[in-house]
């Protein structure tokens, strides 16, 4: 009996073990020259904005910025900026900067920080304090973002094969045609594949291409959609905040759209407040424009020229001449215009074989006026009528080669 | 059976079932979608009324005081022939503007005052917008006079910069 069940057993074993060698050959087929046989799937995932919990701002989940330095007056700037959470429980955005600096002669600069030396640049802000540097993400590091309000992480963690091809060359023994004895050459080809991680550099020059390629032209603009799965995997968070340990959609082709504001410029970065960083090689004080960046004011105001182009004017038959308003077009459109300082210059001798009176009655309708300056190139009267100049704010007039006759305008003179 | 036949069939049976559990996920990969496409209204408004956020754009030397910008956008139709427009930067007016079919250029000028309320400096700048088929270029060119650059770059990186042209009649 013993006997007999040991046989079984025995038998039983073998015949599992064969079907999973079965098995384990069709798996071999099939991750090897029967690849092309699998069934696929696509998955795409799409990463756009991301909400900040503290004002409620929706940001995109990168932006990028690039100075291309065409004028060769700076420097050759790629900027990257992951808008991601602190965490998992998503109290704060912690936004991760990325910057890759050439400089005028076209010199990749290297951030030598302490934990060597490094191609790239990097900046972290949280809840909108200003950047600084510190913590230096790393291959394969996740970043926290959401997806439709879903938590997710975002790595970068792609990776590339290249190939080289070599041959070597070798002796063999002829048996088939050749004596046993004939030593004869031969040449053996090989392909040898290595593998490599993206680096936050590859990423950076990848942005440039697609910020260079875009129709969107130079300025600010948002690409609603870029593929950069190659590079960057997302990866499904649980309600543990455990972090998945493959990203989404392996065995499937996998593109990650991401939503990226861009902000382009044909010209070199010439100071540290052109960067989204405020920092260009880590240098905050970072400033070859010419421009002096210790200014500051209390206030700016637009300044509007008028002259008598903008002016209508009514014939008097008492006077036989002509007398001067503000056009209603121009009223209407200053009425739209706060913050604003308005000058005019009237010039009479811009009136060929018009006798030209003076300002009407309620001329400049009360509009602010900063200055007045009433020329002509030859001595003139010119007079103002009642309440021309009425609630107009000025107090004095500019004259060059004019009388002012006052005629109870509004202003004392 | 030998005690060593047991091992190697202990072994087969593992890789089998390894080999069993991927051929099982190999076989059922579907297409996912996470999340969805969102539509962020773009800056460069193409075939409106031409509206261009330059950002905080910095002027760059070009000799001894001179300074300038070129920022191109996307094509947009204008035709200034017979008609009277408005250049307005950051909502205020321009001066002198002068169009004609295809390109309109004007003056801003911006007064900074410190907190006495004294004038500082004054920003004088030319702003010339071409139409081209392909591409729409906006140059902005200035004079730097008492610092008047310096006052200008901290006023957009402030206040940014949108330049757009109306008709008059619409302002």
């Amino acid at each position: 009996m013993k006997k007999f069940c040991l046989g079984l057993f025995n038998v039983s074993l073998v015949v599992i073990t064969v079907i999973m060698s079965v098995f384990s050959l069709v798996y071999v087929y099939y991750i090897t020259i029967g690849k092309n046989k699998l069934p696929s799937g696509v998955t795409s995932t799409y990463a756009t904005t991301i909400t900040d919990p503290q004002t409620g701002e929706e940001l995109p989940v990168i932006e990028a910025r690039y100075y291309a330095n065409t004028n060769k007056v700076g420097y050759e700037v790629i900027e990257l900026l992951f808008n991601c959470y602190s965490g998992v429980g998503k109290q704060g955005v912690y936004s991760r900067g990325f910057q890759l600096v050439f400089d005028k002669e076209g010199n990749l600069i290297q951030d030598t920080g302490v934990d060597g030396t490094s191609d790239i640049f990097q900046y972290n802000k949280y809840a909108g304090v200003s950047f600084e540097t510190g913590h230096d993400y790393k291959w394969g590091d996740k970043m926290i973002i959401d997806i439709d309000g879903k938590t997710y992480a975002v790595a970068l963690d792609g990776t590339y094969s290249t190939y080289s091809v070599y041959y070597t060359v070798g002796d063999f023994f002829s048996t088939l045609w050749g004596s046993l004895t004939q030593q004869e050459k031969y040449i053996k080809y090989h392909i040898d594949e290595k593998k490599h991680n993206y680096t936050f550099k590859d990423l950076l020059l990848k942005l440039r291409d697609i910020i260079r390629s875009s129709s969107n032209g130079t300025g600010e603009s948002i690409i609603p959609l870029i593929d950069l799965g190659d590079f960057l995997h997302i990866y499904e968070v649980d309600e543990n905040g455990q972090i998945s340990g493959e990203p989404v959609g392996v065995n499937t082709l996998q593109n990650s759209y991401f939503t990226m504001a861009t902000t382009y410029s044909n010209s070199g970065m010439i100071w540290a407040k052109q960067s989204m960083f405020e920092s260009v090689a880590g240098d905050s004080n970072f400033n070859i424009s010419g421009i002096n960046e210790d200014v500051t004011y209390w206030k700016s105001v637009t300044n509007v020229f008028l002259t008598e182009k903008d002016f209508e004017e009514r014939y008097s038959t008492s006077d036989n001449g002509y007398y001067y308003s503000l056009s209603t077009e121009t009223i209407n459109e200053l009425k739209n215009f706060d913050n604003i300082e308005i000058y005019i210059n009237f010039d009479i001798s811009n009136f060929e074989d018009k006798n030209v009176l003076g300002f009407d009655y309620y001329a400049c309708y009360g509009i602010k006026v900063k200055s007045l300056t009433i020329s002509a190139d030859s001595n003139r009267e010119f007079k103002l009528m009642v309440s021309s100049l009425k609630d107009t704010g000025l107090t004095s007039i500019v004259t060059n080669n004019v009388t002012i006759n006052n005629i109870n305008s509004g202003v004392e003179l | 059976m030998k005690w060593y036949c047991y091992i190697i069939c202990a072994v087969l049976i593992v890789v089998g079932i390894f080999s069993t559990i991927n051929l099982v996920k190999l076989f059922n990969v579907s297409s996912q979608e996470y999340g969805s496409v969102i539509t962020i209204e773009t800056k460069n408004n193409y075939g409106e009324i031409s509206k261009f956020d330059l950002g905080s754009f910095t002027l760059q030397p070009i000799s001894g005081n001179n300074y300038s910008e070129t920022i191109t956008f996307g094509p947009q139709t204008f035709d200034g022939s017979g008609k009277d427009y408005l250049i307005l930067f950051n909502g205020k007016p321009a001066n002198n503007i002068d169009s004609n079919s295809g390109q309109i250029s004007g003056d801003v000028s911006i007064t900074f005052y410190d907190l006495e309320g004294k004038e500082i400096t004054t920003a004088n700048f030319n702003v010339a917008i071409q139409y081209y088929v392909s591409q729409t270029i906006i140059t902005i060119s200035m004079t730097n006079e008492n610092d008047s650059v310096s006052y200008l770059s901290n006023y957009t990186n402030t206040n940014g910069a949108v330049i757009s042209v109306v008709e008059r009649s619409a302002t």
